[in-house]
């Protein structure tokens, strides 16, 4: 499948900011990411629009935050990365809103006048209520003039929890009215004044905004269900498409309800148009701009209302066209939205925000409870693990250890009788030197002299010391022949390991044979000293 | 706690690099762990080894021991163990055919040493054997080779022949016409090991260098 071409991105000025407007409504979920920089310039990062699942029958308020939560999930998982300050849209219809003049300019004096004033204007006491406003204008150093909204804080709750059910983090609660008024700021003509109406699933919501600032509001509590219902099968007003023309139903019993559907928007629509007038002495609405489910009129803005509001409706996408429909969405649709991205990126502190801080301090402070005790409950196991791996490791090495020690002991009883014996053995051999023993020192001398012609007359052997030997022979030939024989036993550590002496000392001189009668006969006179050799512990070395 | 799935995908990936980690390095150290506690498991298997040496050496050792012990043990008084022993070389002499009166002159005891802890020695002296060159080499192969506990400490051997073949007594001239060899005049000094009887050991000394 061919990649779609990556929307370029619109080249801001200095102070490019994102925001991102996200529109919690009966029908759908609408979330839009957009840059804006100082100079007013704005371009849509992303849009996602996740239509929700329609009740197969009239639900509790309980199974639409439900059915919203649900959407809204699956609508952040689509929309991806959150970029800038999140917006979340308020309904209108279950806030108060007053324009009041409170004489000061100062941010915090106004909060608590805000809290005296409040209980002249809703039946909740101050604790039950959360409540903001909208700096509309200075009027002189020490009066100001404000868009006052208040709202019970059981009914914003619902709200914030869902967002934070759904790993959404709000920084501002806004008004979607006021998301409306921020959308179509931008297709404002001069100084007219704008009404905008918003055509929702559960309510319409009316406002009208003059120079940037909305003057008027109010919700009208005729829904699209109420029209949907006696239209079989219709889910929405796109499914219209066929049934409805732009002189209305065809089929007879749906024209009927039709009427009856226009009569009464168009009656409350007429109501609020008074109310305004009334309210803005001098002020005419300009131009009615219809948006939210309009956009999906069949065949177009119905035409019965006009008889009612005298003005004619147009449906415009936001942002003066920049927010054009495409095949997943309409522009009207997504007036909110858009909006309050807009108020997110422009907005100042004096901005309404109902965001119930105790609230979310709170819910704060749970999850850092609840983050600890995982963390606990997660060093415990790690502790659990490596004690109990150490322990098991230590358990096994050390019965091997004792097993082993054990037959250790018994081959050491054994082993200590026999090194005992060895001692013993060794210490007799040691004594006795048998290798320089008497017999071998003999024999090996006997085996050389026997091979010689010669007289042997004594030999003395004592051991460890001396061996002696003393004899004739003929010639001074055998004497040396006798000497050599003997050196060969000389103790020699690389060629002669074995050898019995350690060096030889060898005499020899003349002497006469005695013989009777006598005769001019000599004989060589030998003797041989031969230095013992003994093993170097032997007693007799020692001696 | 963890609200996205890229957050529970990390807190996964970190718990099981830990557990690897910890319970690789665990493994790694476990032995030198096992080995703290337990004591050196490798320091005991090769004293086993070496144990197991000395019992392949053993049954030889032990025979050794035990013809030697044998030897040693000589019961009875001094003046009982001297009389053994001089049995012992009567036969050993008889063995030789030297157990003729004549045959040696007189067999004397001599100085007993227990400088050694393990045994004593007792010495004694056979003075003028007189035999052939065959006997001498018989009776000394008797006395040192055949006995784990005997040695001739020293050997004084004379041809009674002169250099010029004479030889000056009858009887000898008669022994040297029955042998037709010549005759050889012997004086040995032999030390005997023998164990000592109970109480009778010298106190261990430590051991010091001489």
């Amino acid at each position: 499948m061919a990649r779609a071409p990556r929307k370029k991105a619109k080249k801001l000025g200095r102070g490019k900011r994102f925001a991102t407007g996200i529109d919690i409504g009966t029908y759908s979920i609408k979330i839009i990411t957009m840059a804006g920089d100082d100079a007013g310039a704005i371009d849509l990062a992303k849009v996602t629009v996740v239509p929700l699942v329609p009740p197969a029958k009239p639900e509790e308020q309980g199974q639409r935050l439900e059915r919203q939560r649900q959407g809204l999930k699956e609508a952040l998982k689509k929309h991806g990365k959150l970029m800038g300050k999140v917006v979340l849209g308020f309904p209108r219809q279950l806030a108060t809103t007053r324009y009041v003049n409170f004489p000061s300019s100062n941010r915090d004096e106004i909060r608590e006048m805000l809290v005296f004033d409040v209980e002249r204007h809703v039946p909740f006491a101050v604790d039950e209520l959360e409540m903001g406003y909208e700096k509309i204008a200075q009027l002189g150093d020490h009066e100001t003039r404000l868009l006052m909204v208040c709202a019970p804080r059981k009914e914003i709750i619902p709200y914030v929890e869902m967002a934070l059910e759904s790993g959404l983090s709000i920084d501002v609660l806004d008004l979607d009215v006021l998301g409306d008024c921020a959308a179509y700021k931008r297709s404002l003509r001069g100084n007219e004044t704008l009404g905008i109406v918003n055509f929702g699933r559960s309510s319409v919501n009316f406002s009208v905004f003059q120079n940037e600032i909305m003057i008027f509001s109010r919700s009208i509590p005729v829904p699209e269900t109420f029209l949907l219902s006696r239209f079989p099968g219709a889910k929405s007003l796109a499914d219209l498409r066929g049934r409805v023309t732009i002189h209305g139903p065809i089929q007879p019993m749906e024209k009927k309800h039709y009427e009856e559907w226009i009569l009464r928007l168009g009656t409350e629509l007429k109501r609020c148009i008074r109310a305004f007038e009334c309210e803005n002495t001098g002020r005419k609405i300009n131009r009615l701009i219809y948006c939210g489910g309009a956009a999906f009129f069949p065949a177009g803005p119905p035409q019965g209302l006009l008889k009612y509001t005298q003005i004619p409706p147009v449906v415009e996408p936001p942002l003066n066209g920049e927010l054009p429909s495409s095949s997943e969405y309409r522009g009207a649709e997504l007036s909110v939205a858009a909006g309050l991205a807009l108020r997110g990126i422009y907005g100042t502190p004096d901005s309404l925000n109902l965001i119930p801080r105790s609230y979310v301090e709170e819910q704060r402070q749970n999850q850092q409870s609840v983050f600890r005790k995982n963390m606990a409950i997660f060093v415990f196991m790690m502790i659990a693990l490596f004690g109990g791996t150490a322990y098991l490791k230590w358990h096994l090495n050390h019965s091997n250890y004792t097993q082993l020690n054990s037959f250790y002991q018994n081959l050491r009883k054994e082993a200590t009788e026999i090194n005992t014996m060895k001692n013993v053995v060794k210490n007799v051999e040691t004594y006795l030197d048998k290798q320089h023993s008497c017999t071998n020192v003999l024999t090996a001398v006997m085996k050389i002299l026997q091979t010689q012609r010669c007289y042997v007359s004594k030999i003395t052997f004592t051991k460890g010391r001396t061996l002696e030997i003393k004899g004739q022979v003929l010639t001074e030939a055998v004497f040396q022949e006798i000497s050599r024989e003997l050196n060969k036993l000389v103790f020699d550590e690389v060629n002669n390991p074995n050898g019995y002496f350690t060096y030889i000392y060898p005499r020899s001189s003349v002497k006469p044979l005695s013989l009777d009668p006598p005769q001019q006969l000599t004989v060589q006179e030998f003797e041989f000293t031969c230095s013992l050799k003994t093993s170097d512990t032997s007693p007799a070395a020692r001696r | 706690m963890f609200k996205t799935k890229s957050e529970k995908l990390l807190a996964l990936v970190l718990l099981i690099t830990g557990l690897g980690l910890g319970g690789f390095t665990l493994f790694r150290n476990s032995d030198a762990l096992g080995s703290l506690v337990s004591g050196d498991t490798e320091e005991l298997i090769q004293s086993i080894d070496t144990s197991l040496e000395l019992q392949t050496m053993g049954i030889e050792i032990r025979e050794k021991y035990n013809a030697m012990k044998k030897e040693l043990t000589v019961e009875g008084t001094d003046s009982d163990q001297w009389l053994t022993i001089r049995q012992d070389i009567l036969n050993v002499f008889q063995k030789v055919g030297l157990s003729n009166a004549g045959d040696y002159q007189r067999i004397t005891l001599g100085d007993t040493d227990k400088s050694n802890e393990d045994f004593k020695i007792m010495t004694y002296s056979i003075e003028q054997i007189i035999c052939t060159s065959a006997q001498l080499g018989q009776l000394l192969y008797e006395l040192e080779k055949s006995s784990n506990v005997m040695e001739i400490i020293s050997c004084d051997v004379e041809n009674l022949f002169t250099d010029t073949g004479q030889l000056g007594n009858r009887q000898l001239q008669d022994r040297a016409n029955l042998f037709r060899t010549g005759l050889l005049s012997v004086n040995l000094e032999i030390a005997r090991l023998i164990e000592y009887r109970a109480g009778e050991a010298p106190k261990k000394r430590t051991r010091t260098t001489r």
